[in-house]
């Protein structure tokens, strides 16, 4: 679920125009004041494709705040009928260097419990993303370890391409991120994961899919395919809204699992 | 026949030609088999065995389907002792090795306590993370390590051994992996990674991939050996038998072109060298050599001193070897292609290799080697040496010892064959892959090591299919399914299981605070999907598939013997029939495949071998056109092959996919040399006109042959017992010790045979020139075919006269009559000094019937030109009338015939 916020806040990246140099700093700048206050996804859908071909579809929807610079979001689902109403929350601590929370809400057992530890690396929801994947990339690039590579034509528009080399030590699974930003949006359009020297996992979108709400732009569709195991996961987005007033109760720990 | 005679005759005529043509072809075959530049053979090793089993196979299908939905099921099991193990400096080691791992090459997963999360609940809060992950924030967590692991069913006995002092880390490996596991010597890398960041001494491999690398090892360092040791034992008996650097240098290029030409076919056929076809090069080279020396017997039989003898010798070995190559040839292929039903495609494609070889080494033999032999101006004098006459000497002992001995030594193989198919019918089908390698290997000490520790190192899967989307969350078949694994641990073969049930009862149990009442299935689907879908991760998606239709069962076995596997296979199969619906089950995993490899090879070798006994017999029939005749010259090749199996039997040495190739070979093999004897026979038995004589001279001109490919074989067999491999020290030794029995069975029970056979060569048949229309130009071939004709000729004796020479003497005793093919003859007496001619006699008409029935003969007959005659006696058609009634029955009709008209002649004239 973390994955999937923030990768749509890398989706809400504003249209600052990138009309200044080509640096590091500029395009971090400019991926870094995308980043709105709160948002709120009336509906997103998560398809994964197995091996065989097979298909599972979790649909939901999303809401997420900065406080004090710390992400705050929650997910409740809608579809498949037997998981309604199972819910997520992540709060990113204040302390230096501590994990986020997470909690999670499984309707059946009627449970709260905050879930610790090693879920980071995990597949989420059994889709082809870990947290720590889409980590790598937001972080990173608001990090200071970016390299600008080069520009490139993608799909006939220009990007710059980024790499960074996430810290071995954070547990990454990668060891090298390649990064295309739409120069335009200032958004992430295309990602590799690599290990070992190829290519493990590939996010992509395309630049039909890029919509605005208000001043900000996010991606409506991408698909994050496991070049390894075959498989892949189809995110959709309809209906986002930014910079919108959220419920406290929504990111409150001990209420963010009842009513709507 | 024509083609081929010209083909012979090219050869020996322009025999650069025929070099260059070779050379060109060879060319072309080391081009295809070598990748320039470097050198990189193009030709695979391919020592699995679930390739051995065919596409379409349902085991096999059931396996690449389990592979595509939950991964590679094959992965290394590193054990590495850490004493005391838990400890936080270790934990971190741990921690270390994992990543290291992690970042080799082709590694895609490894399982370890450095990527296990141990869930701990407390009250509302839910801890995942791994445990090097809390040794490294909480030291003293490390502590409560070995009752959290004990008490963990999935991690207990497969992440730390019950001796508290082994930690086992699983290493999922790719495509790209899995290629580069042995080429890279990834067993070694990984010990040194283990070793120098964990610092231990003990640090053990285990599993398919280290046990693949080590028998794809173990097979190139046997052919790096015993390719060699082959050549150098036929260099060593070339020379010893010969006497001719040339002569050994030729057949070596021969045979070395022909195993070129074989391995080029491979690569253009696509196949690869598997556990089975791996055999084929010796084969070829050892085959190849038999051949060489039957040729080179008879080339060193006559010299040549120029340009023209030689031409003449080339054309003579050629067209003497020819039919017994030809012969020899096809019935090796035929012994070879009886595997083709086999259901294995290695199996078939060891057939093709085999037989591929085989004619090409027919063609290299007979019209390539007497060419190089020529260029290279070999053989200008005979060599006859003490040796030679000591082997006559010998093949004539043998030979009156086997026609004095003719009755007990055919019964002897009459009882021999059937006593030792009796005891073949109980030989088990199985093998041990592990215990395949030698005592002391290290990879089967530590897959032995890994097996006790772990309690067990063979993994078997048993995947559990519905069809339906979510029907593994029906908290009714999860029980079922749950219930499934209890009987599993159950089995005595059986060491640990684990599945997504064992994940689900555990998260059930972390999500209710702990309570150990909760390790329990849940009653309610949507609770079961909530916790494998927000709380399972990684872990499940390797034993569940993201729609919960199918799972798997991962099964740690103790056995590695295929038939202590099929006991179990069968248990396990009885039991999934027994699942409720829509649950199905199926068993699978290397060993699954592996045992079912083994058993299809042992089923199948009884269907192949009686195919290719009836293939052999029919094309013995064919050749000496006698479906009896082909049975005798088949029970010499029955003997050794079925003493074999006894053997087997008698040492409890189980059938497996190597020692069962023994059959076919020496089938091949020993064929080879009752054909060349059978045909030398024939041809002397036909000149001499006795049978006796015929079984001397046979036994004269091949027993040198016959003896040299059999040492030859043998010593280039033995060559593999220096392999790691038992199966391969197996092999060399029982298929040297059958090739000896076939030796022994070919001086013994063939001449013993033939001494009471007059068999009819299809070439002979082919070749025998009766004239024209001889069933209708000769009376008593009258109402019978050209080929009944030519059958009844060669029953009898061709003999040929110059003109003026005395056929038959008036007052002689003797029990033969003739009838003339071709020439003319006077019938005269004597009156006094004068010579009186009675009759002047030609084609077709008949001589002599007065001696053949019991008389004096009445007059002398005497050539008058160039004649050609048939000459036969009572034995002679007495043997007609056994093996050919019919042509018997006209002859005999046509002889009553010609005496009823000679007789209605005289009375005429007294009249």
């Amino acid at each position: 679920m973390r994955a999937l916020i923030t990768l749509c806040l890398i989706g809400l990246m504003a249209s600052w125009t990138a009309s200044a140099a080509d640096t590091v700093e500029s395009i971090n700048a400019c991926m870094k004041a995308n980043i709105p206050e709160s948002l709120q996804v009336r509906e997103f859908e998560l398809t994964a494709t197995d091996k065989a071909g097979g298909t599972r579809t979790l649909a939901g929807r999303l809401s997420a705040r900065l406080d004090k610079g710390k992400l705050n979001a929650m997910m409740r689902i809608t579809q498949p009928s037997d998981m309604r109403d199972a819910a997520y929350l992540v709060k990113e601590s204040d302390a230096e260097g501590k994990d986020e929370e997470m909690y999670v809400y499984l309707p059946a057992l009627q449970k709260v419990r905050r879930v610790t530890g090693g879920m980071k690396d995990s597949s989420l929801f059994g889709t082809d993303l870990s947290y720590s994947d889409v980590k790598q990339i937001t972080y990173a690039l608001s990090g200071n370890k970016l390299t600008l590579e080069r520009t490139e034509n993608l799909e006939g528009r220009p990007a710059w391409v980024l790499s960074m080399a996430p810290d071995p030590s954070g547990g990454a699974r990668f060891d090298k991120v390649i990064a295309w930003i739409d120069q335009k949006s200032c958004m992430l359009m295309k990602a590799d994961f690599q290990q070992a020297g190829a290519v493990r996992k590939r996010f992509a979108s395309s630049a039909k899919y890029l919509a605005k709400s208000g001043p900000h732009w996010y991606i409506t569709q991408g698909r994050i395919e496991d070049l390894q195991e075959k498989t892949s996961t189809l995110m959709r987005v309809t209906d986002l809204l930014s910079d919108k007033d959220l419920a406290d109760r929504l990111f409150n720990p001990r209420a963010f699992y009842l009513g709507n | 026949m024509n083609a081929f005679q010209k083909l012979i005759e090219l050869a020996a005529r322009r025999p650069a030609i025929m070099l260059l043509l070779v050379l060109g072809v060879s060319i072309y075959s080391f081009l295809s088999v070598f990748e320039l530049p470097g050198l990189v053979p193009r030709l695979k090793l391919d020592p699995s065995t679930e390739t051995l089993l065919p596409q379409d196979d349902a085991d096999r299908q059931v396996y690449e389907r389990v592979r595509e939905t939950f991964g590679d099921a094959d992965a290394v099991l590193m054990s590495v002792r850490l004493d005391p193990m838990f400890t936080p400096e270790n934990m971190a080691r741990i921690d270390s090795l994992t990543r290291e791992l992690r970042q080799v090459p082709g590694v895609k997963t490894v399982f370890s306590l450095g990527t296990a999360p141990n869930v701990l609940a407390q009250g509302e809060d839910l801890e995942v993370s791994t445990f090097t992950q809390q040794a490294a924030r909480d030291p003293d967590a490390v502590k409560r390590f070995p009752e959290q692991i004990a008490a963990n069913p999935i991690y207990r006995g497969v992440l730390v051994a019950d001796d508290g002092v082994h930690t086992a880390l699983a290493i999922g490996l790719d495509a790209e992996g899995e290629s580069l596991f042995r080429r890279e010597n990834y067993t070694k890398k990984f010990r040194e990674t283990a070793e120098r960041i964990t610092g231990s001494d003990e640090v053990w491999l285990a599993g398919s991939p280290v046990v693949k690398a080590a028998s794809t090892g173990a097979m190139l360092d046997t052919l790096r050996f015993s390719v060699p040791m082959i050549y150098g034992v036929a260099v060593l008996m070339l020379l010893l038998a010969f006497r001719s650097v040339r002569a050994m240098f030729a057949a070596i290029v021969t045979v070395t072109v022909a195993l070129l030409w074989t391995a080029a076919t491979a690569v253009n056929l696509g196949y690869s060298l598997n556990l089975v076809s791996i055999i084929t090069p010796p084969l070829v080279i050892t085959l190849g050599l038999a051949y060489a020396i039957h040729l080179l017997s008879d080339y060193f039989e006559q010299g040549a001193a120029n340009a023209e003898e030689r031409r003449a010798r080339a054309l003579h070995v050629m067209g003497r070897v020819g039919v017994g190559l030809v012969l020899a040839g096809a019935t090796t292929i035929a012994g070879f292609l009886a595997l083709m039903p086999n259901a294995l495609p290695a199996i078939r494609e060891f057939a093709v290799l085999s037989s591929i070889g085989v004619a090409y080494l027919f063609v290299l033999i007979l019209l390539f080697l007497p060419a190089l032999l020529d260029v290279m101006r070999c053989g200008r004098h005979v060599r006859v040496g003490r040796a030679a006459h000591a082997i006559e000497r010998i093949a004539d002992r043998i030979a009156l010892f086997d026609i004095r001995w003719r009755q007990p030594i055919i019964w002897i193989a009459l009882i021999l064959v059937p006593l030792n198919l009796w005891l073949a019918s109980g030989i088990p089908v199985g093998t041990d892959y592990i215990k395949s390698f030698r005592e002391g290997n290290p990879v089967r000490e530590q897959y032995e090591a890994i097996n006790e520790i772990f309690n067990g190192a063979n993994i078997v899967s048993v995947v559990i299919e519905t069809h339906v989307n979510d029907a593994l969350t029906d908290p009714e078949l999860v029980r079922g399914i749950d219930e499934l694994q209890s009987w599993l641990r159950d089995q005595p073969e059986v060491g640990q299981t684990i599945s997504y049930v064992d994940h689900l009862k555990l998260l059930n149990q972390s999500l209710n605070s702990g309570d150990p009442a909760y390790f329990a299935v849940p009653d309610d689907a949507g609770a079961i999907k909530q916790l494998l879908v927000f709380a399972g991760g990684d872990d499940i998606r390797r034993v569940i598939d993201a729609r919960f239709r199918s799972a798997l069962i991962t099964v740690r076995i103790k056995v590695g013997d295929s038939i202590e596997i099929t006991h179990f296979i069968e248990r396990v199969e009885k039991r999934l029939s027994q699942l409720q619906p829509p649950l199905n089950g199926a068993i699978t995993g290397t060993p699954v495949l592996a045992t079912r490899t083994v058993n299809a090879i042992g089923q199948g070798q009884w269907i192949s071998l009686a195919i290719a006994c009836v293939a052999i017999w029919a094309l013995l029939a064919l050749l000496f056109t006698s479906a009896r005749a082909g049975l005798w010259a088949l029970l010499p090749n029955l003997v050794p092959v079925s003493v074999y199996f006894g053997t087997l039997r008698l040492l409890d040495i189980p059938l497996n996919p190597t020692n069962s190739l023994i059959a076919s070979i020496v089938l091949g093999v020993a064929v080879d040399d009752t054909v060349h004897f059978l045909t030398r026979f024939n041809r002397e038995a036909r000149a001499t006109g006795s049978e006796s004589k015929a079984v001397q001279a046979a036994l004269r001109e091949t027993l040198r042959p016959t003896t040299l490919t059999t040492v030859a074989l043998c010593l280039g067999l033995l060559a593999l017992t220096t392999s790691e491999l038992r199966n391969q020290v197996q092999f060399g030794l029982l298929a040297s010790f059958t090739l000896f029995l076939a030796w022994i069975s070919e001086l013994m029970l063939t001449p013993a045979l033939g001494s009471r056979l007059r068999i009819v060569t299809l070439w002979d048949l082919l070749r025998l020139d009766l004239g024209q229309s001889p069933q209708h130009t000769i009376p008593l071939l009258s109402g019978l075919s050209l080929r009944q004709a030519r059958v009844f000729a060669l029953m009898s004796k061709m003999e040929k006269f110059k003109p003026g020479e005395t056929v038959i003497r008036q007052g002689d005793f003797s029990r033969d009559m003739y009838v003339i093919v071709d020439g003319n003859l006077e019938v005269w007496i004597e009156r006094g000094d004068d010579r009186k001619v009675l009759a002047t006699l030609s084609r077709g008409a008949v001589m002599g019937e007065a001696g053949y029935f019991g008389q004096r003969r009445t007059a002398n007959v005497s050539s008058v030109t160039p004649v050609r005659l048939l000459r036969f006696d009572s034995n002679d058609l007495e043997r007609l009338r056994r093996r050919f009634p019919w042509i018997a029955a006209t002859v005999f009709r046509n002889l009553n015939r010609v005496q009823a008209e000679r007789l209605a002649r005289a009375t005429a004239m007294l009249q």
